[in-house]
């Protein structure tokens, strides 16, 4: 298990590295110089020089790459050029609504989605089967943002349960802060669910007709006890794949969403760095979510191996 | 009062009739034999006792377990029956386990299930089990998981979790078809000593004859979802009064006809093939273990001649096959193809490949499924630049000389029974007029009366062909059937070679012996009596 640790971390450092290395040469390419794009159009040569000396724009590349992995290890992102402030305070502030509303999503993925599926799987081919495959259809045809509104005027307007937008910040506490959370969470994690659902649907299916539930019925289980207790362990291997994957979806394109309920998150801070070719955030940002993804494929793989022996030895 | 006992059982699935008025029933502590061929409907006798019909089935008729009827059971009641009055183990033990599941925790569950209030007793009494079916039954044996036992092993397992609560009657489909010869004799032997130890009855499905004969006391033989007799052991092998019984039986000891069509002149020689796979690490700075896993064979195949090729799963029969073929690179050795040496450094060439065909144990498996039957066997035909003028004439020639009708080259491979999908192999094999075919558990998924056919054709077409057979096979009877030399290989050695009449008559290695004596077969007392043959 020590061996199987210490591979996958290894594994993981390398594969950060060669992404920053990818991220910091891809944005290197892009034309644009962001010391003209600060001071404007009337600024002298000098200036610019001298601001580009200052936010380490000179000087080859490698050396530049080195300086920026450096200032990562430790913490330092640099600084934001149209900001002017910290890219790690930035992305600090924004993460702080961003992961909370991943996680918040993604839980509610889950908890729909399993249930949800197992369900249609137990009772294949039956009506609540063909109505649950076919909300889950419009789940992912849905365009959420839409679905977003609609709960809005809903829980917002009419019921006037929950707030419309906005988000208090935690310091107002933890209540009110996944209050404000509550219906983008919703709304995100409503396709995700409907995706999730269909895969754990099929993947029970499948372990229905496995030697093995024959095994269990035949030792006196009823259908739903060998369903528990044999069919999910069995079938969470490919749904635990595509939680990995939609963890990583949730963190980064939440971005409508973002913008319908007026969020501040980690989407909203990339799409505005792009357009204002403030490529130290954008950079940043983009490691940031390499980091996050990188962080749960490698807890996946460890999943893998919880759920499955076979694998344990890999 | 019988302990189990079938009246007029009928069971429909989706309107189709699957068991018609089966009528059998089994004493306390007795072994009762039910043989037939798959469709028969023996399976489904199994299941409907367990109430583990499919779902869309109908029974009637009755199941009286001690007098109590189960069919009319209600599931939650049934349920209760199941694993406590009545075990059953399968056929597949490698896939009849959990795999993510501890094997201490699945013989536990049967305790669980059934009231044992603590995990703690049950794993306890688990342990027990898996003692008196003959796996450790301490904290590691408890811990262990299904992958890492062997196929006998995980049968093991199957009864101890069959028969954790002692039941009065255990069920035992097909329970040692997957498995070795010497392993199915141990199998058998722990099954026949739980029955006489614990008092618990045995209802054994088998295809087997020779199984039957060795274990149980009275038989019933099925066709067709029907019992078409039953008795004694002796009363149903000596007079056989049903044709199908007489049928049967005939199929199971078939020997085809063989005309000896071998030449001094070798074919396909092998020279000192090794080849090893790499084991997997302890850890990943550990010692790179290798396992080989054919050591060193060398053997010389004949014009027109049948080498058999046995040996346990495991042995290394498969690898020497796929590295005679250069469906894998062999790592040393020499092999030579009428008189062509191969280089193992390349792929084999195609003229090569046109001289030596393959047919493989799972026929379906190795059909694209989306082909129709006349693609299929022209395949071979990408082998020559050019396909010939008349390849459809020579696919429809090739499909009537394995006995199918030359029509059937419109039809796709699901709508053939498993004996014609390998009449398709055998003609997709033949198409390109080989000299070598390597048949590899050619008839071993079939059952005994296509298997008689098979063996019938591949015999013909050896005569007519001259056609040289490397025919690889666990089972020694067919091996003897069709065989004039014979191989027997061990942890990928050849550990003796000779005339298979010889080997088998008078084994010389101390493995032959062993895997001779493990083969069931009819006793002497139960072959058919003279006025029975007519």
């Amino acid at each position: 298990m020590l061996a199987f640790l210490t591979a996958r971390l290894l594994t993981m450092i390398a594969s950060l590295l060669v992404a920053s290395l990818v991220i910091f040469v891809m944005l290197d390419l892009v034309p644009g110089d962001p010391a003209s794009l600060m001071l404007g159009l009337n600024a002298t040569p000098e200036a610019l020089a001298a601001l580009r000396e200052q936010l380490g724009l000179d000087g080859p590349w490698p050396q530049r790459y080195l300086a920026w992995v450096t200032g990562l290890v430790q913490g330092d992102f640099g600084l934001s050029y149209t900001y002017r402030v910290p890219v790690s305070g930035l992305i600090a502030e924004r993460l702080a609504i961003s992961l909370p509303l991943a996680l918040y999503a993604l839980a509610l993925t889950v908890l729909i989605a399993f249930p949800v599926g197992m369900i249609a799987a137990a009772t294949r081919r039956s009506w609540s089967d063909v109505g649950i495959m076919g909300l889950t259809q419009l789940g992912i045809a849905m365009p959420n943002f839409w679905f977003a509104i609609q709960l809005q005027v809903l829980f917002a307007l009419v019921l006037r349960w929950l707030p419309a937008g906005s988000f208090p910040g935690w310091q107002a506490g933890i209540v009110p802060g996944l209050t404000a959370l509550t219906l983008p969470a919703i709304a995100l994690a409503l396709p995700q669910a409907s995706i999730l659902a269909r895969v754990m649907r099929s993947s029970v299916l499948e372990t229905l007709h496995q030697d093995y539930m024959r095994s269990a019925r035949a030792k006196g289980l009823s259908a739903a006890g060998a369903l528990v207790k044999h069919g999910l362990r069995n079938a969470l291997i490919p749904v635990l794949t595509i939680i990995g994957l939609q963890f990583a979806f949730l963190l980064a394109g939440a971005i409508i969403i973002e913008n319908v309920f007026y969020l501040s998150g980690l989407g909203n801070l990339i799409f505005k760095a792009i357009s204002a070719r403030d490529l130290i955030v954008v950079r940043s940002c983009v490691m940031v979510l390499v980091f996050a993804v990188i962080a749960v494929n490698t807890l996946v793989d460890l999943a893998y191996g919880l759920v499955d022996p076979r694998l344990r030895r890999r | 009062m019988s302990l189990l006992d079938f009246q007029s059982l009928s069971v429909r699935i989706n309107q189709h009739s699957i068991l018609s008025d089966i009528q059998f029933h089994i004493e306390p502590g007795e072994i009762f034999g039910l043989v037939g061929e798959s469709g028969s409907g023996k399976s489904m006798t199994a299941l409907a006792a367990m109430g583990l019909l499919p779902s869309g089935s109908s029974a009637r008729g009755q199941i009286l377990l001690n007098g109590q009827d189960l069919l009319a059971l209600p599931e939650p009641q049934m349920r209760l029956q199941r694993g406590k009055s009545l075990g059953m183990i399968f056929q597949e033990p490698m896939t009849a386990l959990n795999p993510v599941q501890t094997i201490g925790a699945q013989v536990a569950e049967t305790l669980l299930v059934h009231g044992v209030s603590s995990k703690r007793e049950a794993l306890e009494r688990a342990g027990d089990r898996l003692q008196r079916v003959g796996l450790p039954g301490d904290k590691a044996g408890l811990g262990r998981f299904p992958h890492e036992l062997s196929g006998g092993q995980r049968q093991r397992v199957c009864i101890a979790m069959a028969i954790a609560l002692r039941p009065k009657i255990l069920i035992a489909d097909e329970p040692t078809t997957a498995l070795d010869v010497s392993t199915q004799a141990q199998i058998l032997d722990l099954l026949k000593e739980l029955a006489e130890d614990e008092g618990m009855a045995l209802m054994l499905i088998t295809h087997d004859l020779a199984v039957v004969a060795q274990m149980a006391v009275r038989v019933a033989v099925m066709h067709q979802g029907a019992i078409v007799e039953q008795g004694t052991v002796e009363q149903v092998f000596c007079e056989q009064r049903h044709a199908y019984t007489r049928r049967l039986f005939a199929a199971s000891t078939h020997k085809p006809a063989r005309v000896a069509t071998a030449q001094s002149q070798a074919i396909l020689t092998v020279e000192g093939l090794s080849h090893a796979y790499a084991k997997q690490l302890p850890h990943p700075l550990g010692p790179r273990a290798m396992l080989r896993a054919v050591d060193n064979v060398s053997f010389a195949l004949r014009q027109g001649e049948s080498l058999g090729l046995v040996g346990e799963s495991g042995c290394g029969k498969s690898t020497l096959s796929r590295l005679v073929l250069g469906l894998e690179r062999r790592q040393s050795g020499r092999l030579c193809l009428q008189d062509k040496v191969l280089e193992a450094r390349q792929p084999m060439d195609r003229a090569s490949r046109r001289g030596l065909q393959v047919v493989f144990q799972d026929p379906a498996g190795s059909f694209n499924p989306r082909h129709k039957v006349e693609r299929i066997v022209a395949e071979p035909f990408h082998l020559l630049d050019q396909r010939p003028q008349d390849w459809r004439q020579q696919v429809k020639r090739a499909l009537e000389a394995v006995g199918l009708n030359a029509d059937d080259r419109f039809k796709y491979p699901h709508e053939f029974s498993g004996g014609q999908r390998q009449r398709i192999a055998i003609a997709r094999a033949l198409i390109i007029r080989p000299k070598v075919i390597v048949l590899d558990e050619a008839v071993s998924a079939l059952d005994v009366s296509i298997r008689a056919t098979i063996l019938d054709l591949l015999a013909d077409l050896q005569r007519d062909y001259g056609l040289a057979y490397l025919f690889i096979s666990h089972d020694l009877s067919v091996v003897e059937a069709i065989t004039d030399r014979v191989m027997v290989m061990r942890a990928g050695q050849i550990v003796e070679e000779g005339q298979t009449q010889a080997v088998m008559q008078n084994p010389q290695h101390p493995y032959t012996q062993a895997l001779l004596q493990a083969v069931p077969r009819i006793p002497e007392n139960l072959r058919p009596r003279p006025e029975a043959q007519t």
